[in-house]
């Protein structure tokens, strides 16, 4: 099994068996964030990245073409949780970048403490992604805008995000769970609606639904 | 002369010009903040969203202007104060709650282990005792004898030596432990209900309450729930199942346990669930902005009206 660049900027791939697995090279060697494996190598050593876990590599491995970020890109992460997909894209814009870890839960803020105390350029923030008039005053503008909430009005978070914070010609990722807009609907007629939505702000780019790995989840690239 | 603007940030504090071009920025906190403040008393503040698209302008113009070492600082910062500061009682009566609901899970299993093992030594006695904590203590405290005198038949367990009955005893011991350290979880919980939420507690009892806040998360999100969905807190399985099959809709989840609903007669103890939910939310609301205790009076008028 040996690992090469993928044409993701930073995100490194092997074929094993039918598989490909992604890889990031580590920024902290010898640390393993949430249980993945570590592989040295002479060229650092790579961390796997799950894509049962993370919405971002699942989208990588459904065939993104790019996911708009590379090395020094600012990032506005909403929905960090424990920092699972945040500690891959810290890694992906490295020492230069910088990605700012947004999140309503103060439980799973802890662990992203923990995380952000290893890692120089993830910024912690307890907050609600809704209101960016707190955002505001803690937060510059990024590159990019990432973003997976389990909110019912996670469509109105993004736009209203992309629209205070994302640069322009940034791009803008929004991992959509149809489960949390409404459990009885049919996925494909929400991500229509969601599609309708967005078309009215922004350009939309990609579209690709996320299964095997998330049911019901699907990802929209936008640029702004 | 154009108008100033000014963004009060965690970084500092940042004057722009007409275009949102950035002209002089201040320190983040203190004395000098105010006094900077001051200086700039006409500047206009960048609020959201009556100011949105200069506000915009301005988070583009310092992107490239806030050092990024000060910014991960102040955030960090503030980020360890708001975690600090967000633990409330309700978490911890949660985790509480969960405790004991974990207990239970491992003490059953535990206690079925250990039937299945001493039924080697007296099959009778597991037999004639089905309830786990008794049946735990009687390990403990009885021996094969005594529980085998007065009666007509011996044994057909088999004779074990003195090692072997040790073994048992002494996980027994152990389990009992774990009873107490339940019981004492449950004096936990229902103190810590007394004073957070006494009107939820005399109104559904210290268990129920808390498996409510449980269900809803923080005392504030179940204060934030309709009292048709705390009715029905607890029975998620069944009613997405409703809504997703159109099969008929739950009654009641965890209020189900409640002695009122209980009482009342079967196929009456979805609207007994439904009265008692209507006086729950209200308790919730009591206890949310601190009102005065009102619980046992609710609780007498949910007990009538569900009699009617």
């Amino acid at each position: 099994m040996t690992i090469t660049p993928s044409r993701i900027f930073e995100v490194h791939e092997a074929q094993d068996g039918r598989k490909r697995r992604l890889y990031t090279l580590n920024a902290v060697p010898g640390t393993a964030v949430y249980g993945e494996m570590l592989i040295p190598t002479p060229r650092g050593e790579f961390r796997e990245w799950n894509a049962g876990k993370s919405k971002l590599a699942s989208y990588i491995l459904k065939g993104a073409q790019g996911i708009g970020m590379r090395k020094g890109s600012s990032v506005l992460y909403l929905g960090c949780a424990t920092g699972t997909t945040v500690s891959h894209v810290s890694d992906i814009i490295g020492e230069e970048g910088m990605v700012f870890a947004v999140d309503i839960s103060p439980i799973v803020m802890r662990d992203m403490l923990f995380l952000a105390e290893k890692r120089g350029n993830i910024i912690p923030i307890l907050e609600n992604a809704f209101h960016v008039d707190r955002l505001a005053k803690r937060i510059s503008a990024a590159d990019v805008l990432f973003q997976d909430v389990a909110q019912r009005n996670q469509v109105e978070i993004f736009l209203r995000n992309a629209d205070l914070f994302l640069k322009d010609r940034g791009y803008g990722l929004l991992a959509v769970k149809a489960r949390s807009i409404d459990v009885a609907a049919k996925p494909r007629d929400i991500f229509k609606a969601v599609r309708k939505q967005l078309e009215a702000k922004m350009t939309i780019i990609d579209y690709r639904e996320l299964d095997p790995f998330q049911k019901d989840h699907c990802m929209f690239m936008v640029k702004k | 002369m154009g108008a100033t603007y000014l963004l009060e940030h965690i970084a500092g504090c940042f004057l722009f010009d007409e275009h949102l071009a950035l002209v002089e920025s201040g320190p983040p906190e203190g004395k000098e903040k105010e006094a900077f403040l001051k200086t700039h008393a006409s500047a206009v503040p960048l609020s959201y969203p009556a100011r949105a698209i200069q506000l915009r302008r301005a988070l583009a113009a310092i992107a490239s202007k806030i050092p990024k070492g000060g910014l991960r600082a102040a955030n960090l910062a503030r980020t360890r104060h708001d975690v600090k500061h967000a633990v409330s009682d309700d978490f911890l009566i949660v985790q509480a709650v969960k405790s004991i609901e974990d207990l239970d899970k491992v003490l059953n299993s535990l206690a079925i282990r250990l039937r299945d093992w001493y039924e080697f030594y007296l099959p009778e006695y597991s037999v004639s005792q089905p309830d786990h904590a008794e049946f735990v203590r009687g390990v403990v405290e009885t021996t094969k004898e005594q529980f085998l005198s007065g009666k007509k038949t011996d044994s057909f367990g088999a004779d074990l030596g003195k090692p072997h009955i040790a073994a048992m005893k002494q996980f027994a011991e152990r389990l009992l432990g774990l009873y107490a350290a339940k019981q004492e979880l449950e004096r936990y919980v229902d103190s810590t209900m007394k004073t957070i939420c006494p009107n939820l507690r005399a109104v559904a009892g210290s268990t129920l309450g808390a498996k409510l806040l449980e269900h809803a998360g923080t005392l504030k999100r179940l204060v934030e729930l309709p009292s048709s969905t705390v009715q029905i807190l607890g029975a998620e399985k069944a009613l997405f199942r409703h809504l997703k099959t159109g099969s008929r809709p739950p009654k009641y989840g965890v209020l189900l346990a409640h002695d009122a609903v209980q009482s009342a007669p079967k196929g009456r103890q979805g609207r007994a669930a439904r009265i008692l939910a209507d006086k729950i939310s209200i308790a919730v609301r009591i206890d949310y902005f601190k009102g005065q205790f009102k619980g046992d009076a609710l609780l007498e008028e949910a007990r009538k009206k569900i009699a009617q």
